[in-house]
Order: structure tokens, then sequence, then C-alpha cells
């Protein structure tokens, strides 16, 4: 009995490789969601080969169109004769040979089936590691863009405290200790002693 | 040639001073700590420290500088084999097998065979250079853009496939590494290409972003995207002994070293970023004549011990056509360079006859840098495999921590970090749909250096193709392309005519 | 939950605590240099030597800082928008004035305000030793019998070199086959290895090959001779009349206070006098050239016109 589908906030049909890492593949998976003629969701007994085949089929489908993009931009740029190459023309071929090999490759789904594809992947993960995940990289993100404002040392603290918290540490020792620490020994080791500038935030850090 | 043999003897004299083994130690020091720090390599390293350098006289300046050098290469790999962070760009390599070996909690044994392969392939191109310098430097000389194109070519072909997966997946990602690094300034005709009216893509996309995100990142990313009862258990926390290589250890890598020091001194006559390049031919090759192709990419120690070797030695050889032509060929020997100049001492040609003392101290302080080298970094090797019994929750921030401060040292630029969390994103998607990155890594590095030679050598003749197949080193690099290319099918047409013996699959 | 809130708080405060308070005196705290390239390169090695020896007379450090891209775009805007407090200069260096007219920059040379002028090195055609052609005039002459087939290398497409070439074609009415690397350095190997006939170049790029005597100067484009090699004549000298080079010098964003812009004029014009930083110069070959901040405004500012007329006539 599988376990629950979880709801991803993104609302997406297929869920089985939304667990995953619902958040980016989602987005992206969220394009493609007519691609394949996705069947309907939590399929209970559907064959696990085909669930990684669907997964591939959007990696191929999402290359060939990263080439199509390629191609596009680069015919906006000049493009030349083998002669005198203009900007365009490298980068043309290489989507073209991009899309070659994505077409090659969705060819070579087609033939093999789904039983002879590389997989890792285990049984439902918990939704709770992703969304650890999720908020592991989004502190990041939200660190960098903190950096700019706060200031180096002052973001370092913050970001440290938020993903320590974020994996569970609770000891307000641990807590404010190892990233106060951390930061001021980043802080003073490019900073002073190898004077490598770090961003200074509006109060000037 | 016995002559080189008592310059070299008396520059030995001038570099065992007791002063200049202090500023070749001091160098050492400074240079593996700026190499540990993520982003920062061995180019920054010198830039930064020059300005201390400025009392001192050109030989011991130079050996100071030199030490931070070697320093930063060696310093690279600590971070690769412990935290899958590429600590410079020639460490991506080793941190695909040296990582799983320090997850099998064999750090220990990957750091120390590190610094002992190191050691090695430094040594044995030091004196291979001593010896052929001349003859070599000229033969590099040979090499034009047709040269240098049909070499990157056979070189992009055969190493795009370095980590044995799918073929077609790993040629996809070197495409779509190729594309990316045509983002920012076209070389040849100065016009900006996918720049999007962006200050920060003008100058490209770093590779250093792109590294540290698809393999440091991504990897804390799969760490962090594990129950935390799990993220615990899955530590093996060495026993004492096997802080150290064991008997086993040293003898599978005496092969690797010896094979990476050849193809380390060799490559690292090239133009261009020959230290990548060594690392992935070394691993390559390594899988290649190995008896266990399959364990490639779980933890094999040949897979650290030839790249690593390979990565010195050609840092070493890069140093030939510098102070033999007074031409950097690589970024680090630029400034290298810049250094010996400021110091008044102009490498090239003169260099040998106007100050030997400069050139022969710093030969022979090479030699006990990698000394010093050695003894600093074999002990700190337990000290260092013990950082992975931090409990990854307090490990795993400081890693993302370090690698963004570390990201940002490299330009200051924000634009970095944001563009190492977006391939750390892209990493960690990757991974679950196995497709590599070490493909597509490669082909950021050669890629923009392959066109620009191939529209270069197109240039230079007027647009005829035969430019290509009318030189003899360039007909060489392509027919080999081509033969490796064509191998698969004659290895199943020489099994087909061998007859239908029941041999298991194909491939 | 108190408790934690009352932690960060200390903290920040802590930090607070830190930043420095306003003092009246300039420079208070150590100044940046930006440089639009790669370390390693001429600019690069120059302004590194300069800042060691500025540093004593400022009293507070000079740090370098590398911006490299888009063939110095990057390092330009950069520099334009920092605060115009004097903590942050640029190089200012003779793309400054031709990049606003090959692309869409957002800043022209008028953002900037010029502080000192420290080098102004002309540029050169190099040819190797044992090249057929003894003089300016025979090199010429080759090249006008046959039109693009001379191949001249430069250190990257519309760099300085680049242009210095082109200009030098239009004015003595020849057509060379530019080849284009990336960055002197391989612009210079590739003449040794034989793969181009010349190359454009401007010092310290090439010297230490024409000193060992593997290249010869086959043109040189300033008003008077070199110091180091006394025996090669200038394009004036020969009747040719063209001399070009590049300037470098430093520059502070426009709004810099100019009481700060004259004390680190004056500074720096120190630095420029200082014994080591003029030993660093000659053995680097290049050619120290004070221009105070109005003269080298006004040189800038011709150079910008000039540069915009000729990449106009080059793009036609």
């Amino acid at each position: 009995m599988l376990p629950p589908f979880r709801r991803c906030p993104l609302e997406i049909r297929t869920h089985r490789t939304r667990n995953r890492a619902c958040g980016v593949i989602g987005r992206l998976g969220a394009g493609f969601r007519g691609a394949g003629g996705l069947p309907p969701s939590s399929a209970v007994g559907f064959p696990r080969g085909a669930d990684m085949k669907m997964g591939e089929v959007i990696g191929g489908v999402i290359v060939l169109l990263f080439g199509a993009l390629t191609i596009v931009l680069s015919l906006q740029l000049p493009i030349g004769t083998f002669r005198m190459a203009g900007s365009g023309l490298f980068p043309m071929w290489l989507g073209i040979v991009l899309i070659l090999l994505s077409l090659l490759h969705l060819g070579n789904l087609r033939l093999k089936g789904g039983s002879r594809l590389e997989g890792e992947e285990k049984a439902e993960p918990p939704s709770e590691a992703t969304k650890q995940m999720m908020l592991f990289l989004g502190a990041s993100v939200l660190a960098t863009v903190c950096l700019d404002i706060l200031g180096f040392p002052l973001t370092a603290f913050l970001l440290m405290l938020l993903l320590l918290r974020i994996l569970g540490v609770r000891g307000p020792a641990m807590l404010v200790a190892m990233p106060l620490l951390t930061a001021l020994a980043a802080y003073f080791l490019f900073v002073r002693f190898l004077k490598i500038p770090l961003p200074k935030g509006l109060i000037g850090l | 040639m016995f002559e080189s043999l008592q310059h070299l003897f008396a520059g030995f004299g001038i570099a065992t001073t007791v002063a200049n083994l202090l500023y070749c130690l001091l160098g050492a020091v400074a240079g593996t700590l700026v190499g540990i720090l993520p982003g920062l390599g061995p180019i920054e390293g010198i830039a930064l420290l020059i300005p201390v350098t400025f009392g001192l006289s050109p030989t011991s300046a130079i050996i100071m500088l030199c030490g931070i050098y070697y320093g930063a290469m060696y310093g690279g790999s600590t971070t690769s084999i412990l935290l899958n962070v590429p600590g410079e760009t020639a460490s991506v390599i080793t941190c695909i097998d040296g990582y799983q070996m320090a997850k099998k909690g064999r750090a220990g044994p990957a750091l120390a065979i590190c610094a002992i392969g190191s050691f090695i392939g430094g040594t044995l191109s030091i004196f291979a250079m001593v010896f052929l310098a001349p003859p070599l430097a000229t033969a590099a000389l040979a090499f034009g853009p047709p040269e240098f194109f049909s070499l990157m070519v056979c070189g992009f072909i055969v190493l795009s496939n370095v980590t044995g997966a799918s073929l077609l997946k790993s040629l996809m990602m070197a495409v779509v590494g190729l594309i990316i690094g045509t983002v920012g300034l076209d070389p040849v005709t100065g016009d900006y290409r996918f720049t999007f009216d962006s200050t920060y893509l003008l100058s490209g996309i770093e590779f250093v972003a792109v590294a540290i995100g698809l393999f440091g990142i991504a990897e804390v990313l799969a760490n962090v995207d594990q129950p935390l009862d799990k993220l615990e258990q899955s530590v093996i926390v060495p026993r004492f002994r096997d802080l150290f290589p064991s008997l086993q250890d040293l003898k599978q890598s005496v092969g690797a070293i010896l094979r990476g020091s050849g193809i380390g001194f060799g490559v690292g006559l090239v133009p261009g970023p020959a230290p990548v390049i060594a690392t992935y031919a070394s691993y390559m090759t390594e899988k290649k004549v190995s008896q266990h192709p399959e364990e490639f990419g779980k933890g094999t120690i040949e897979g650290v011990a030839g790249p690593e070797t390979a990565n010195n030695a050609a840092c070493q050889s890069a140093f030939i056509p510098l102070f033999v032509l007074g031409i950097p060929f690589a970024p680090p020997t630029a400034i290298l360079l810049g250094a010996l100049m400021i110091h008044g001492v102009v490498p090239g040609p003169m260099m040998m006859s106007e100050h030997p003392d400069v050139f022969w101290g710093v030969i022979a302080s090479m030699y006990i840098g990698n000394f010093i080298l050695l003894l600093l970094n074999l002990p700190f090797v337990p000290f260092f495999a013990s950082i992975l019994r931090i409990p990854k929750k307090i490990l795993l921030p400081l890693v993302m921590l370090f690698c963004i401060t570390g990201m940002y040292t490299v330009n200051n630029a924000i634009g970095d970090i944001w563009l190492m969390l977006a391939m750390g994103a892209l990493g960690f998607v990757m991974r679950k749909r196995a497709y590599e990155a070490a493909p597509l890594l490669l082909a950021l590095v050669i890629g923009p250096k392959m066109e620009v030679a191939f529209r270069q050598s197109l240039m230079l003749s007027h647009g005829d193709f035969g430019v290509f197949v009318e030189r003899p080193f360039s007909l060489a690099f392509l027919t080999a392309t081509v033969l490796f290319l064509l191998m698969p099918f004659f290895q199943f047409a020489v099994r087909r005519l061998r007859g239908r013996r029941p041999e298991g699959g194909m491939g | 939950m108190l408790k934690k809130v009352f932690c960060v708080l200390a903290v920040f405060v802590m930090f607070l605590a830190a930043v420095p308070t306003e003092a009246a005196d300039f420079p208070e705290k150590e100044i940046q240099i930006i440089i639009p390239w790669a370390p390693g390169g001429a600019t690069d090695l120059i302004f590194r030597a300069l800042a060691a020896s500025t540093e004593k007379y400022l009293g507070k450090a000079v740090v370098i800082v590398n911006r490299a891209g888009g063939g110095g775009a990057v390092g330009y805007t950069e520099g334009m928008k920092a605060r115009p407090d004097g903590y942050t200069l640029t190089t200012a260096v003779t793309p400054l004035a031709i990049l606003p007219h090959q692309v869409k920059t957002a800043f022209t040379y008028k953002d900037f305000e010029t502080i000192i002028n420290v080098v102004r090195d002309p540029a050169m055609f190099l040819v190797r030793a044992e090249a057929p052609w003894k003089t300016t005039k025979e090199f010429l002459e080759q090249a006008k019998k046959n039109p693009g087939m001379i191949s001249v290398g430069n250190s990257g497409s519309g760099g300085g070199v680049h242009l210095i070439a082109m200009a030098f074609e239009k004015a003595m009415g020849v057509k060379f086959n530019h080849i284009p690397f990336s960055g002197g350095g391989p612009s210079v190997t590739a003449l040794l290895g034989g793969h181009i006939n010349a190359v454009s170049v401007s010092p310290p790029e090439g010297i230490s090959q024409v000193q060992a005597g593997k290249l010869r100067i086959i043109a040189l484009f300033s008003e008077k001779r070199f110091d180091m090699f006394p025996d090669v004549p200038t394009c004036k000298e020969q009747g040719l009349n063209f001399a070009m080079g590049q300037w470098r010098g430093l520059a502070a964003p426009k709004g810099t206070p100019p009481a700060v812009i004259q004390k680190l004029h004056d500074a720096f014009k120190k630095g420029m006098e200082d014994a080591g930083f003029r030993k660093n110069a000659k053995d680097m070959a290049v050619n120290l050239e004070y221009l105070s901040s109005s003269d080298f405004a006004k040189v800038i500012a011709e150079d910008d016109e000039f540069y915009g007329k000729l990449v106009k006539e080059i793009k036609k």
C-alpha cells in the first residue's frame, strides 16, 4: 500500500516525481504537464519502470527545448559564414546538435522500455525531507538577497542560525554560539587578514 | 646536460638557505589555506600575496610565490575529498572518487594519496623539466590554432564520457556545457552573446560557480533531502588505522601515479587550462587500464591518485613555457609572470643567462616546495579526515556558508552566488535523473577555447577547411578522434567475426 | 522565544558597535582600485606595483580588485556605479574611450573624474627575427601588394591594440588579416611559432622576446624612440605620420569631491616618483608619463572623439 499522495504546493497532477524535488522539478514539469500524456495520479500498482521512464522522457524533452531555445536566440545574432564566423554560428549549430542528441535519447527510451534505465529512486520518499531541502535552499537564497543589505557578518550569522534550526538544532548555546563564531571567524580571516572584500551592507560592515 | 645538473645543485644551494626555506614554508601554508577555500585558487592566492613579497629579493619572492602556487594546488583537493566541493577548477575530478572514498570512511587514505601522488608527480615533472625544457618549449610553439583545435576536439570527444554513464547523456551534458560557454563576450568578433543586457553575464558564466554548484551545493542539498534520523547514520566514522593508506592502497596507486605523472607533464605543455584537462585524461586512462573499471565512481584509490598526480605534474610543466619562452600558458603562470616582472626578472629566453640564480633557485625551490607540502599535509590528514565526524546538522550549514563565502571572493559578484545556487538546484535534479556533471564542466572549460581556435584557424586560412588536415599534428589528432569514435564499431565487428560465442550482453 | 530574540538583538547591536564612526580625514580606511581585466595583464602589473608604492604615502592600504569581462565593460560599469567618496577608484585605460562606441555600455568617460595619468605606452608591430622585412616601409610595401594576406595578431577583437592596428591600416592604405587572440601572451606565442606574420602589441608584451633577439620591432608607433631599444626608428622618423598609444591612469566616479581627488592625486604622484616604482616600471619597459587631472581629462576627451570616428569608419 503506497503512502498517501502528498499534496504538493504547486498542485501538479502527476505526483511521483514531484514528491522528489517538488518545487524544482515541479516548476519545470509544470510546463510539460501535457507533454507525454502522463497517466493519472497515484496509480497503485503502476509499474516503476514506466515511472522512471516518464521522468526520463521529461528530462529528454527539457534538453530538447533548451536546444531549441539556443537556436532561437542564436538567430538573433549575426551568423556570418564559415570564413568569417559571426557570433551566432557556433551556438546555433550546438543547438541543432543538442536537439538531435535529445531526439536520439528519446528514441532510445522508446525502444528500450523502462527496465534498462539507471535509477536510484527509492520508494516514495517522505516529503518531510523534501520540505527540509527546499527550506534549506530557500534560506540560502534569502541570505544571498540580504548580503548586500545587511553586510556579510550579520548575514552569515543569520544564515547559519536558520540553517541549523532547519536541521533541527535547538540548544540556544549551539544555535547562537556556532553562527557567531563562524561569522566572526570568516570575517576576520577574509576581510582583515587576507584583505579580500566581502559584501558590505547598508550599515557599512 | 651535465651543466644543467651543476646549475641545479647551485640552485639547491640558494634555495636551502634558512631564509628561503622559511619563505617557501610561509608561501606553502598561505597557499594551502587559500586553496582550501572554495573559489579561491592559485591565481587569487598569488595575486593577493604579491604585495607581501615586495620587500624581498627577487629569488626569495619568487620562491614564496611558487610555494603559494603549490599550496593552493594541494589545498584544493582537500575540500574535494571531504565535502565534494571542488577547491579549485582542477580538483573537480578528484571529487568523483575522492568523495566516495570519504563516504566510506576512507578519507584519510584519499588525502594521503593525494599528497603523495602530487609530490611524486611534481618531482618527476621537475626533473623532466630541467633536462627537457628548451626543446619542449620550442615544440610547444608548433601548436598553432589548427593544432590546438584538433587537440581540443580529440580531448573533448575522448573525455566526454569520462564517468562512463550513458554516452548519449554525457554528450548531451557536454553540448549543454558548450552552449553555456558561449555566453558572454565573443572573443573573436567582440560582440556580446546571450547577455540579455546584464552586466553580470558580460563576463560569461563563471566556471567556479558552476563547479561548486553542480558538485558541492548539489551534494549538500542531496544530503539535506533525507529524513533527519537517517542523516547522521550515513557517516562512517573511520578507525584510527583507517586514517592512513594501507600497503594495498599504495601498491594499487603506484601505476596510477606513474601514468598520471607522464600524462600531466605532457598535457601541461599545451596552452590553456592544462591542469584540468590533465585530470580528466588521467581519470580516463586509469579507467581504461584498470582491472575493475566498474569500481570507478564508487571510490577507487586509482581514481584519486592518478588525477591528482597529473594535476600537479601539469602545474609544473606549465612553468616550462613561462621560463623558457616568457609566455604564460595558464592563468596562474600569467600572474606569476607579472610577479616576476615586478621584481625585475623578465622571464624568457634571457632568464637563464641573465638571472641564472633566480632561474635555478626557483627550480630547486619547486622541488623543496613539493617536499615541504608533503610534510605539511600528511600530518594534517587525520585532522582533516576527522572533520567528517562533525554531525551533519552542523557540517552542512557550515559547508553552505563556506561555499557562499568562497564563491563571493572570486569575483566579488553576488551574481556568482545566484549562479552557484541555481547550479546547485540543477545539479540536484541532474543527480536524480542520472545526468553527469563532469562532461558539462569539461565542455565549459574546453568549449570556448575550441571555438576560438576553430575560428582563428579559418581566419588564417581564409576559409579553407583543409588547414586542419594539411598540418601534420592537427591531422594526427583528428585521426585519433575518428578512430576513437569508430572503436566500438570495430569491437562489435571483431566480435561478430569471431563467431557467435555466447558471451553475455555486448557493451 | 523571547530569549532567542534577545540573543539575536544583542548580536545585532554588537555588530553595529563595530561600525567605525565618521571622521573628517580622508582616507580613513583602505582604497580599492578596480582593474577591468584579469590578473597578470599589463594594467594589472603596473597598478599593483603603484598600489604598493603609494600605500606609504597615503597611509592606508591600497587594494586591487580585478573585475574582468566584456573587454573591460564589467569593471567600468562597476566603477561608475561606486560611491563617489574616493574609496573606489578605477584604472582608466584607453578602452574606456573606445568601448562606448563599440557596444551599448552603461558608462562613458564622462561618468568618471580623472585623477592622474601614470603610463603612456606606444604600440608597435613585432615580427620574427628571421622575417624578410627590415624596415617599416618594406613591410608596408608587401602589405600593399598582397592585401589581406599578411596576418597580424592582436590581443582581442575590439581591444586597444587591435584598433591601433586598424587605424594604422587606414592611415597607410593597406589591408591586413587581423587574427584575434585571447590576450597579449597568446598572440606573441603565435608569432613565435610562426603561425602569424606579425603582432600588434603594447609593452610589456613581447619585450623580453625582443631583448632576446627572437623578435624584432618592425613598426614603432610612438613619438620618440624606446630607451631600451635605441636603434629602432619610429614611424614618424621614417616619414610615416602615425603615432598611437594607450594611456593608463586612475579615475574616480563622477561626483567625488575635488578635495578628495586632490589628495588622491598627490599621493599617487608621490607613488609614481618613488624610486622602487620607477625601477619596476623600467624593468617592465613601460613608459611613465604623468598627466595632471585636468590634462588627463583633456586627453581622454580627445581620444574619445577620435575613437568614435575611427570605430564608425571601421564599422562601415
